[in-house]
């Protein structure tokens, strides 16, 4: 019986040491000091390996052998990498112990600092002074209550066989701005979850006069369909007279069920938003549109004329012939605009090159026993679109504002208390004065001493009434 | 007169402050250091004049903006920040003997920016992405902010000068004397710190809110931003080792010195060594 109790108790302790570790292991400040380098140190690879780029060009960069190592620990897009993500999880774990571990004690240091302190008591404390009054222990806490109660939010009198004592205190947030500090992060690192779980974040090139429905989004290759339509009306970009851009500005239309609902302007660093969804003026360009091409068969002379989209592979009419128009340049070799143009002809190996457009008579405007011209084609500009969607950005913007407005009492409100025992001494009163404070030590100093001063040179005019 | 004009008396002004202040600390010449003190003020006057002109004219050149678009500008408002900061601390602390340094930063700051061939000193207008009133807030809070740290720094190496040399016994070469105690020295750099850590923060989240209402995204990982995640780690591991384990002395002055090594490389570093959001501030 008294072996199996024993065994028990050892297995419970065994138990309890282990879940103390592990909690004592979260609440560690040397886990929080560790983090805090470990985020700095690995995101410093972050920024010297490029991001967003592809391996293949990564390869080019560094080399197979670096390369390797990269891949191997996700360096190239190593803040979404598990690691990078388990060093956040840790730090939010250890946030969230430390604080559970600390308030109760911060909780408990307030409410203890609030007892009274002997003469004796006060004189064990770093800070103190004794200053002898000429006036009666009583006289003496009408004049030191006046002065304290200038000078500190809150200030605790007892009185006990003729002796006064007294516990003034001032910034009791300063131990509690901390907290909120921490509460802020953690509400900041929430926002950012709600926003990666419920939102999206993609981008829509739509040209000009054409509406666009789908957002393709940059990380995982997806297309999100959205429950109306973004027509782009018109783009304009304007410059100032040295060249560098102006404005870039994107008018369009929102159609719900081909109806146009509303109508907006968007330029950069001024968004617009529909539907919770938010469109951002990022990029734009210029494409070709309403192409014309003539074919004409070079064996026997046949030609036909036909409508080409931009970069849509079509079949030629009346054939098994493939053409795509595949790019467009302003400018090849001096030659002027051209296309570049892809064909697959029925039993022929397939064909591409670049069709000047300006010039029909150039030598090379044939592929695959066709020459070909470009009869017309117009250029209009097309926007590009960031769009978004984030239900977790109030959360984000509302950790922003906790964590300025704790800061400011975290790092600067200091929390101040003086000790005060009254006896009756040799003059009238001997008054024992400690002080203490969570922060700012130096300046404290020199006001507690003020405070000192000023008591030893009180004026007893309460006598006078 | 244009800014430009004035901005060079400004460079030559904190020129004279610092040779004063340095005549007054080297050689305990009390005039040097009071006609230092008054040199310091009205160079600082006068570069808050020079800042107000610069962004006047540019709303006469047609696109007017504050006077934070480029490199040149960013040092000018930099070096004003340093000067801002290490005065006031001066004022606070009544301790003289320290201006040659923040003051000799200054003047090489407004130097490089008004002679170097390859910092462009004229207003230029906004491109598109800088015309946000969070310009403002987030280019002042930065700024100040890195110039608290600079002071910060600036009082670490003379910590760790003042303590290496100054044995109790051996009070130390004469002109160390003069600097603030040992405990001055650590208060001042723990208060510079904080002071500069608030501020670093308010331009992170004033940069943050920016980027989300320009370009949809309140963080993207861009060097720049990453670099001023770093340094805020570094003070923020700082700030914990002091305020729960107690951490004093060398070790704080260290941390100051490597924390403003990062806020360095963040601004500089990132513009000309990496490329990102921020390099329009080449």
């Amino acid at each position: 019986m008294m072996i199996h109790f024993c065994k028990s108790a050892v297995i419970m302790t065994q138990n309890r040491t282990v879940v103390d570790r592990i909690y004592g292991f979260f609440a560690s400040m040397r886990l929080s000091l560790f983090l805090f380098g470990a985020l700095a140190i690995t995101s410093i690879f972050g920024t010297l390996i490029p991001q967003e780029i592809t391996s293949e060009q990564r390869l080019r960069q560094f080399g197979p052998k670096l390369n390797a190592l990269i891949e191997l620990l996700d360096l190239g897009d190593m803040y979404h990498s598990w690691w990078f993500r388990l060093l956040l999880i840790l730090l939010s774990a250890n946030l969230i112990v430390c604080s559970m571990r600390r308030l109760p004690k911060t909780l408990k240091a307030l409410r203890a600092g609030r007892k009274m302190m002997t003469p004796s008591r006060i004189e064990k404390m770093h800070l103190h002074g004794r200053v002898e009054l000429p006036t009666s222990p009583q006289e003496s806490k009408t004049l030191i209550s006046n002065l304290l109660s200038s000078r500190f939010t809150k200030c605790v009198w007892q009185q006990q066989e003729g002796q006064y004592f007294a516990v003034a205190e001032k910034g009791r947030w300063g131990r509690l701005g901390v907290y909120f500090v921490h509460l802020s992060v953690l509400l900041v690192f929430a926002g950012a979850l709600v926003g990666s779980l419920f939102g999206f974040r993609g981008f829509m090139t739509i040209p000009e006069k054409t509406s666009e429905s789908h957002v393709h989004l940059r990380r995982e290759g997806q297309v999100i369909p959205l429950d109306f339509e973004v027509r782009c009306d018109k783009f304009t970009v304007a410059f100032y007279d040295n060249g560098s851009p102006k404005e870039f500005r994107s008018d369009v239309s929102i159609l719900v069920d081909g109806r146009v609902v509303k109508q907006a302007a968007i330029r950069v660093n001024d968004p617009f938003t529909f539907r919770g969804i938010n469109f951002y003026q990022s990029t734009y360009g210029s494409q070709p549109t309403n192409i014309v091409l003539k074919l004409e068969n070079v064996s026997n002379g046949k030609s036909q004329q036909l409508e080409v989209p931009f970069r849509q592979p079509i079949t030629i009419p009346g054939s098994k012939d493939r053409l795509v128009i595949m790019d467009y340049a302003d400018n090849i070799g001096n030659f002027g605009p051209a296309f570049y143009i892809g064909m697959a002809r029925e039993n022929q190996e397939p064909d591409s090159g670049w069709i000047v457009a300006k010039q029909p008579g150039f030598h090379g405007n044939r592929l695959d026993g066709l020459r070909i011209n470009v009869l017309k084609y117009a250029n209009s500009y097309y926007t590009g679109l960031e769009v978004k969607k984030d239900p977790g950005v109030w959360l984000i913007y509302l950790g922003f504002v906790l964590m300025l407005l704790s800061l400011i009492f975290a790092l600067y409100q200091s929390h101040r208390r003086v000790w005060l025992a009254l006896t009756p001494g040799q003059k009238g009163t001997a008054v024992h004065i400690a002080g203490n404070t969570n922060k700012h030590a130096l300046a404290f100093e020199k006001d507690f001493q003020q405070l000192v001063h000023d008591i030893e040179n009180m004026k007893p005019d309460s006598q006078r009434t | 007169m244009s800014s430009s004009l004035l901005l060079s008396i400004v460079t030559f002004t904190y020129l004279l402050a610092a040779l004063c202040y340095g005549a007054g600390w080297l050689f305990r010449f009390k005039m040097a250091a009071r006609l230092a003190i008054w040199t310091a003020w009205a160079g600082l006057l006068l570069h808050t004049a020079g800042i107000i002109l610069r962004w006047v004219e540019s709303y006469q050149l047609g696109f007017g903006h504050a006077p934070f678009a480029n490199f040149y500008e960013s040092l000018v408002f930099g070096a004003w920040a340093v000067v801002l900061i290490y005065l006031l601390t001066e004022f606070r602390y009544r301790n003289y003997a320290l201006g040659v340094f923040p003051l000799g930063v200054a003047f090489l700051a407004m130097a490089y920016a008004s002679f170097s061939p390859s910092v462009e000193s004229k207003i230029q207008p906004l491109i598109p992405a800088l015309k946000s009133n969070w310009l403002i807030a987030h280019v002042i809070t930065c700024f100040l902010g890195y110039a608290a740290f600079a002071v910060a720094c600036g009082l670490g190496v003379l910590y760790l000068i003042k303590k290496s040399r100054a044995a109790p016994a051996n009070p130390g070469p004469g002109v160390l004397q003069h600097l603030p105690s040992i405990q001055t020295l650590d208060e001042l750099i723990y208060q510079n710190v904080v002071f500069g850590f608030l501020l670093l923060s308010v331009g992170i989240i004033t940069g943050s809110v920016w980027a989300n209402s320009a370009w949809g995204n309140y963080w993207s990982w861009d060097p720049k931003e990453t670099w001023s995640l770093i340094t805020w780690l570094v003070y923020a591991f700082m700030l914990h080792s002091r305020m729960v384990r107690g951490w004093h002395g060398r070790r704080m002055a260290w941390l100051a010195i490597i924390g403003f090594f990062c806020v360095l490389f963040t601004y500089f570093g990132v513009n000309f060594l990496l490329s990102g959001l921020h390099s329009y501030a080449r």
